[in-house]
């Protein structure tokens, strides 16, 4: 019976290890959140210039930065910024393709 | 599109067709993904043997590759749900752990370049990660990755800064603490801790002061 307790408690173990590291993602202090620290970054897409590869195409800081902006509009549910993001990739579409590498 | 650093772009609009579900981005983006496993009649000969055996022509073994080539294949996958992608990416994957991971678990920036350059290893660290977030555990190369990933993991570990951050050779101490390489470090390091067994239970705890500031409150 002591036995299968000791089992029974080794199995639960990692589950509840597990739980106290995932507490370290949660609770972030005011300013700190993953929310408003992405807000910051993902907002920079809307008013900073392109920074274009070679002055013509999007290169891959932009392509990273602009699909890390379009996480989080997904994940916060911002249509608004997810509307910017979309409409400003526009002009790579055909029949201009302005922009994108070739 | 002839080139990691141009066909890279197709992720882009290849996430905005799975946010939006206009084909257009899908058609946008889906050549950048084929054009890379499609050989252009003037490659030159070590580029039509790496497509020979299977792999990118645009392979040159760099570890910037590693994130520049897994997440256009990836998303290419997650578009259109079809496991070529994938299976190629994963195929690409495990080549360049076999080929330029180091016993350390850390990589050199490219075989004939033997530093641990900080963005670089983040860029194998976000790209190993964000393959394995998509990757079916039936496929024939996701343990090789696994254990890579696993490697490098426990390693990084043992290079954090006091600050929390890395530095921008890994390695060095007297280096600058370097932004972009920790951010990607703590992505990977977050994604394996909420990911059930991506981490043996020893190595499910999280650096004593991980990467970003909230975590050194």
């Amino acid at each position: 019976m002591y036995k299968r307790s000791i089992i029974f408690l080794a199995m639960w173990l990692p589950a509840l290890l597990a739980g106290a590291q995932k507490n370290v993602l949660t609770g972030f202090p005011k300013g700190y959140t993953p929310e408003e620290v992405g807000r910051l970054i993902a907002y920079r897409m809307v008013y900073s210039k392109h920074a274009l590869h070679a002055g013509k195409w999007i290169g891959y800081p932009e392509t990273f930065f602009w699909t890390g902006a379009l996480h989080y509009a997904q994940l916060t549910n911002d249509k608004l910024l997810l509307g910017f993001l979309e409409k400003d990739l526009s002009p790579c579409l055909p029949p201009k393709r302005s922009c994108c590498p070739l | 599109m002839n080139h990691v650093d141009l066909n890279m772009f197709g992720s882009l609009p290849l996430t905005l067709w799975q946010l939006t579900k206009d084909r257009r981005y899908l058609n946008l983006g889906l050549p950048y993904a084929q054009t890379q496993w499609q050989v252009p009649a003037d490659a030159r000969p070590e580029e039509k043997a790496w497509a020979d055996k299977g792999y990118s022509w645009q392979t040159r073994l760099w570890i910037d590759d590693m994130y520049m080539i897994t997440i256009v294949q990836t998303q290419a996958y997650k578009a259109t749900g079809d496991p070529v992608y994938i299976n190629r990416a994963a195929k690409e994957m495990a080549l360049y752990l076999d080929e330029l991971q180091r016993p350390n678990g850390l990589f050199y920036h490219a075989p004939d370049v033997p530093f641990y350059w900080g963005r670089g290893n983040g860029w194998m660290a976000a790209g190993v990660t964000e393959l394995l977030r998509y990757l079916p555990p039936a496929n024939p190369h996701y343990a090789r990755i696994m254990k890579g990933y696993r490697a490098m993991m426990a390693s990084l570990k043992n290079y954090q800064q006091p600050s929390g951050m890395w530095n921008q050779l890994v390695d060095e101490p007297g280096c600058w603490a370097e932004t972009s390489g920790s951010a990607m470090f703590a992505y990977a390091f977050i994604t394996g801790v909420k990911k059930a067994g991506w981490m043996p239970l020893l190595m499910a705890r999280l650096p004593a002061k991980p990467g970003w500031p909230w975590w050194a409150m």
